[in-house]
């Protein structure tokens, strides 16, 4: 038993003294866009668009929504990450085009939408606390309405790879919603809260031909309503 | 005899932890206080009059309950675990180190994440603090959805944290900072034995016993 101990003891000295010589290299955490990440090689020369905007909550938007592009087509990432069964073609069919630039972006404010919930409601009757645990579950739980009835493979996928990331802001307050469209590619929905001076937006694929074919804020709303929601106003978001 | 091995690898482990926080890798400090905070709020959300909860099977409603009527302000002990420093971690940096910074990030997040499922799995495997299945503890911390969120400069990367009480759910705390933004999740973690552990190298051998051995530091309150 002594040689065991002695044997695990050394072991364990080992292990700790090669621990301290693999020192991992610290990750700086960009603050901003997709560092380092080489968008997709076209087939065709694509066309030039104007630079986005200088508005920060514009372009994490813009950077979350690419992020879903980078997970899904990193093959080492995805070998890593998503199960051997999950067919190419299941993937492609959530995450299909390029997803660096959106062409169109609407938002909804989520505070117009909680109160269109409420409408009819005495507001004696509603507790305090009752909206902030709404505006939260709007955010959680509102790609899993929107996604609606789909296969049970897809809706994992869908899950999967959603992507979150958080940023400090002085400025945001309450909740919202941005559906980002794009040329030839699923849409995004990103979901954003803002409190304690710090901003939460998660992005999910939200690959719906009805969606896609979004032309202006009027047929946005419909869409949005077309689930069993209120019709509330969307508002698009200036790109450039 | 075996009792002193579990002691002196408790220690040996324990040793390795103060000497990786000195170097203050981990990037995330959060107070005794704060994460008390953390524990308070998860109680509000199950206790208070909240309609995820209310709206739950009763079978949850009761799990949760069990789980969180114990927490106090004061919770028996706060580790601190150095997430940087798990050899999963490391390994999956090292991995990824010529992809781009976000891939590393995310694949880095996924360890963590994955880390909780490993451990929520385990707790229900060993039963105890309500028998809960694994299926039951993630049903009910999602119906919790336990987070928040604050602003501190300069705080980024993982860890994690274990909150013991002396009469309820230990508790998880996943953080994470980036872009001058720091996130918490809380999640019940219902292990009875985690719920016994008397000091840091008992939650850091608990750790290790279920495969994620890494460097554990007691915070102390204010």
């Amino acid at each position: 038993m002594r040689k065991l101990l002695l044997l695990l003891l050394a072991s364990m000295l080992a292990l700790s003294a090669a621990a301290e010589t693999i020192q991992p290299t610290p990750v700086p955490r960009s603050d901003s866009i997709v560092e380092g990440y080489v968008p997709p090689v076209a087939d065709e020369p694509v066309q030039e668009l104007p630079p986005l905007r200088d508005d920060p909550m514009l372009r994490h938007v813009v950077e979350i929504a690419g992020r879903l592009d980078l997970l899904a087509e990193n093959k080492l990432f995805g070998s890593y990450y998503i199960p051997a069964s999950i067919p190419d073609a299941a993937l492609e069919a959530v995450s299909y085009g390029d997803h660096t630039r959106p062409v169109k972006i609407y938002h909804l404010d989520g505070g117009i939408l909680i109160d269109a919930l409420y409408a009819g409601v005495d507001p004696a009757m509603i507790p305090d606390f009752s909206r902030v645990e709404l505006r939260r579950d709007l955010v959680s739980e509102l790609p899993d309405l929107l996604w609606g009835v789909r296969e049970e493979t897809e809706l994992y996928l869908l899950k999967l790879l959603a992507r979150f990331k958080i940023f400090a802001s002085s400025e945001a307050e309450g909740c919202g919603i941005f559906f980002l469209l794009y040329e030839d590619a699923s849409p995004v929905m990103v979901t954003w809260e803002a409190y304690n001076g710090c901003v939460s937006v998660a992005a999910f694929f939200m690959p719906d031909e009805k969606l896609a074919a979004v032309t202006d804020a009027g047929s946005m709303a419909a869409w949005f309503a077309g689930f069993g929601l209120p019709v509330v106003p969307f508002e698009e978001v200036p790109l450039t | 005899m075996k009792r002193l091995l579990i002691v002196i690898l408790a220690l040996l482990i324990a040793c390795t932890g103060s000497s990786a926080m000195a170097q203050e890798r981990t990037g995330i400090d959060m107070s005794y206080e704060r994460c008390a905070e953390m524990g308070m709020y998860m109680r509000e959300l199950v206790m208070g009059d909240y309609m995820s909860i209310k709206q739950a099977p009763e079978s949850l409603q009761a799990i949760a309950r069990g789980w969180a009527a114990g927490i106090t302000e004061k919770p028996r002990m706060v580790i601190q675990l150095d997430v940087e420093n798990q050899s999963q971690v490391v390994t999956t940096r090292a991995v990824f180190s010529k992809q781009p910074d976000v891939v590393e990030l995310e694949a880095v997040s996924q360890v963590v994440v994955a880390i909780w499922q490993y451990l929520a799995r385990a707790a229900a495997v060993e039963g105890g603090v309500s028998d809960a299945s694994y299926q039951e503890i993630m049903q009910v911390n999602g119906l919790v959805n336990a987070a928040t969120m604050y602003a501190e400069p300069g705080r980024d990367g993982d860890a994690m944290y274990i909150l013991l009480y002396e009469d309820a759910s230990p508790v998880l705390l996943i953080v994470s900072g980036e872009n001058g933004g720091v996130s918490v999740r809380g999640m019940f973690l219902p292990s009875e034995k985690l719920a016994r552990c008397s000091n840091y190298g008992e939650v850091a051998m608990y750790l290790l016993i279920n495969g994620f051995g890494m460097p554990c530091q007691e915070i102390k309150p204010e």
